[in-house]
């Protein structure tokens, strides 16, 4: 028998996500930020996705491109008695367009779909403005100056036109393309609402400087101790005195070795030191330079904790003229250089020869991308993060679907505090069988993500009907922390929180867990009673404080119900999970089946 | 492109929502009707709303000018049914002498939780209402 060593074997053909998940007849979307010709700085598509900029589009990739070019559908309007009527050639797409004044205008329309999306290619060829708008005279959507080219989307019209603004003016134009691009696409119009678009090494993230390869900018540091330094770009021209520098300054949380590396040329010497703060210095390494960039490193260990310490690059100390440019520079936690990873800002970092993970990554506050669906959706979603996965099932009105801030819409609240960086969305219109769901899992671990999350052990004792009463329930954990002459009971199945109805004499219960720093929970309480909002409060921090703050759980209205959601610790503490109740008048709040558990990816519990 | 170098944290009154978010479209931040300020804060009644994004230097820029009552050019806040004491309202301050609106930068690298730090530094939370 022959034995093919498996180094030999011929490498498997790539799995073809859109192919192996949607099939010929799939309906859905697959969003996947690493193809940068699906991404866009804003929801018209006009700018190019960057890492490090927002996303304001992001093309549905299942379905693969563009579709029919639609320029040949069009009519010629016109308003009033222009001096000149649009002129159109459906074939080769020039055209020109004439406004004499408010009154008397003609243009050309295209006649569209407004449940599909379209990518236009315009180019002004003209003397004066083109406009893109919803009808000849109508808004403009997108302005294109004399000479100027455009490509943008246009989604939910069912046109748009060309015309010119100005007075007894015409321009002429040639539409290269108006091309369908079928699909189900995610958008954000609002600048303030977009996530941003990230790459990272997939073996992380080792140079905590910034702007490695850039000195001109924030947060290096150029001080010009002399009056004769000067900085020009990247290079450096120190005088005499021995404090002409730059630095950078960098987070240090935990103490210990720190090596730096920093690529140099030049003439004269200079020191390549740790930089503490408060001018002190330490690890100095004195350089003579050369002509040919060469990597000069030192490490040594940092003590001191804080935003102080980092890179500085400083005069000799006999406070001779020099000059050096810096290539390139590196600040690292441990005591080797490592390769260089170039960066820029915080969400741009790059190594040569490492695969690059691309992602988005919301703020938590408002950041999110919509997808907006003609009709009812029935299927499951599948969303890949660099801290998690999660698969689920979805039930979809029509209208608009939100992906974040915390969550989709309809999913855990939360849940993507332990998703992370979002490495790909896919919403499939059908359960997947287990293979297609290890495939997908499989492949988006290929890209950087993690495995599907998976709940732990429960942290803590939540059903309540174990307990005879409060002293049984304190045996298991649970606190009496009630403010003033507030109290707390158990009956049958439920926690029942007291309040005395004065305003500051008010019942609590909290129970402890422990947490390391950006871990995730999964925690479930019910509502057992109706009663008043204040009544009514959960919250989790890591504080015994009085009152806890801020809510999780601060439901309005006086209805029963369940709740689940995702917390996310922010710090390594012992935690606190508080029923509380804050209300003036003498009411109870009453909970069960309460449950905190970990969260955390399936590889991870291993 | 990695000049959106700031983190920008902007928490403007209840009464005054409509008008930051017609703002945030005049200065072609965002599209009619606006959703700019959409985070209510506040403990038991919703008193503000806020957003946060990340920010050119050219934003801050235009901001700090606002702020002096010179709008980017372009920006047609009539066409938005603005007024410059509209504006100016923005960016007035309460009878303590403190700013109604609370604007905070830092950079964008930091920008994960600087929504609640801000809410914290200034006594908010979120409004933490869950419809049942």
């Amino acid at each position: 028998m022959n034995i093919i060593p498996y180094v030999n074997r011929p490498a498997p053909l790539a799995w073809d996500l859109a192919k192996a998940i949607f099939g010929a007849t799939g309906n859905g979307t697959w969003l996947h930020p690493a193809d940068l010709s699906t991404v866009f700085q804003d929801a018209a598509g006009t700018r190019p996705g960057a890492a490090g900029s927002p996303l304001g589009l992001e093309l549905d990739k299942h379905l693969g491109g563009a579709g029919d070019d639609t320029k040949d559908v069009y009519e010629i309007q016109t308003f009033g008695t222009p001096a000149q009527v649009a002129v159109y050639d459906p074939v080769t797409g020039v055209g020109s367009v004439f406004r004499t004044d408010g009154s008397n205008s003609s243009g050309v329309r295209f006649l569209l779909s407004s449940s599909m999306s379209y990518q236009m290619d315009v180019e002004n060829t003209g003397a004066a403005t083109l406009r893109i708008v919803t009808s000849v005279s109508g808004t403009p959507l997108h302005v294109i100056a004399p000479g100027g080219r455009l490509k943008a989307f246009v989604t939910g019209r069912s046109a748009v036109a060309l015309d010119t603004n100005g007075t007894s003016q015409g321009t002429s134009f040639v539409v290269h393309s108006l091309r369908e691009v079928p699909g189900l696409h995610a958008s954000q119009a609002t600048t303030s609402a977009r996530p941003t678009l990230v790459r990272m090494p997939k073996t992380g993230r080792r140079n905590a400087l910034l702007w490695s390869e850039d000195l001109t900018k924030s947060p290096w540091n150029f001080t010009n101790a002399s009056g004769g330094a000067s900085q020009s770009g990247n290079t450096l021209h120190f005088g005499t005195n021995n404090l002409d520098r730059i630095i950078q300054n960098v987070p240090i949380a935990v103490a210990g070795n720190r090596t730096m590396t920093v690529r140099m040329s030049g003439s004269g010497s200079v020191r390549l030191v740790w930089y503490q703060g408060n001018g002190s210095t330490g690890g100095a390494q004195a350089i003579t330079l050369t002509e040919t960039p060469t990597d000069y490193t030192v490490t040594a260990n940092i003590t001191t904790t804080g935003n102080i310490a980092g890179i500085g690059i400083l005069n000799n100390a006999s406070a001779t003229p020099s000059t050096v440019t810096v290539h390139r520079a590196q600040f690292e936690d441990g005591s080797e250089a490592t390769p260089y990873q170039r960066v820029t800002n915080a969400f741009d970092v790059h190594e040569d020869g490492v695969p690059d993970i691309w992602y988005w990554q919301g703020d938590g506050t408002d950041d999110k991308l919509t997808l907006t669906l003609a009709s009812a959706f029935t299927g499951y979603i599948f969303i890949a993060g660099t801290k998690g996965s999660i698969l689920e099932p979805v039930t979809f009105s029509a209208g608009a679907v939100d992906l974040g801030p915390l969550t989709y819409t309809g999913g855990t609240p939360g849940i993507f505090n332990a998703i992370g960086g979002i490495v790909g969305v896919v919403l499939l219109d059908r359960a997947l069988t287990e293979d297609e769901q290890t495939e997908l899992v499989e492949y988006y671990k290929g890209k950087g993500a993690k495995g599907l999350l998976v709940e732990g052990p429960e942290l803590v004792p939540g059903d309540f009907s174990e307990f005879a009463d409060f002293s049984e329930a304190a045996a298991a954990g649970w606190v009496n922390g009630s403010a003033g002459a507030g109290s707390v009971d158990i009956m049958g199945d439920r926690l029942v929180i007291l309040n005395v109805g004065d305003g500051a004499n008010m019942g609590r219960a909290y129970h402890s867990f422990s947490a390391q720093s950006g871990s995730s929970f999964v925690v479930r309480a019910t509502l057992a009673a109706a009663v008043s909002t204040r009544a009514k409060r959960c919250a989790i921090n890591a504080s015994t404080s009085w009152p806890p703050s801020p809510y999780l759980i601060n439901s309005t209205g006086t209805s029963t119900g369940s709740h689940k959601f995702a917390y996310q610790a922010s710090s390594t503490a012992t935690h606190y999970i508080h029923f509380f109740n804050q209300d003036t008048d003498a009411v109870k709040g009453e909970w069960s089946n309460v449950s905190v558990r970990e969260l955390r990816p399936q590889e991870d519990w291993a | 492109m990695t000049d959106w170098v700031h983190s920008v944290v902007v928490i403007v009154p209840a009464e005054l929502r409509e008008v930051g978010n017609k703002l945030a479209c005049a200065i072609g931040h965002d599209v009619v009707p606006g959703n700019t300020f959409v985070v209510p804060v506040g403990v038991d009644e919703v008193t503000g709303y806020g957003c946060r994004t990340n920010a050119m230097q050219k934003f801050l820029n235009d901001v700090e000018a606002a702020r002096e009552g010179v709008l980017p050019e372009g920006a047609a806040i009539e066409d938005f049914d603005l007024t410059p004491e509209d504006v100016a309202a923005l960016f007035a301050k309460d009878e303590d002498g403190k700013p109604v609106m609370i604007f905070d930068v830092r950079p964008a690298s930091d920008m994960i939780g600087h929504f609640d730090d801000v809410l914290a530094a200034n006594g908010l939370q979120r409004h933490a209402e869950v419809p049942e």
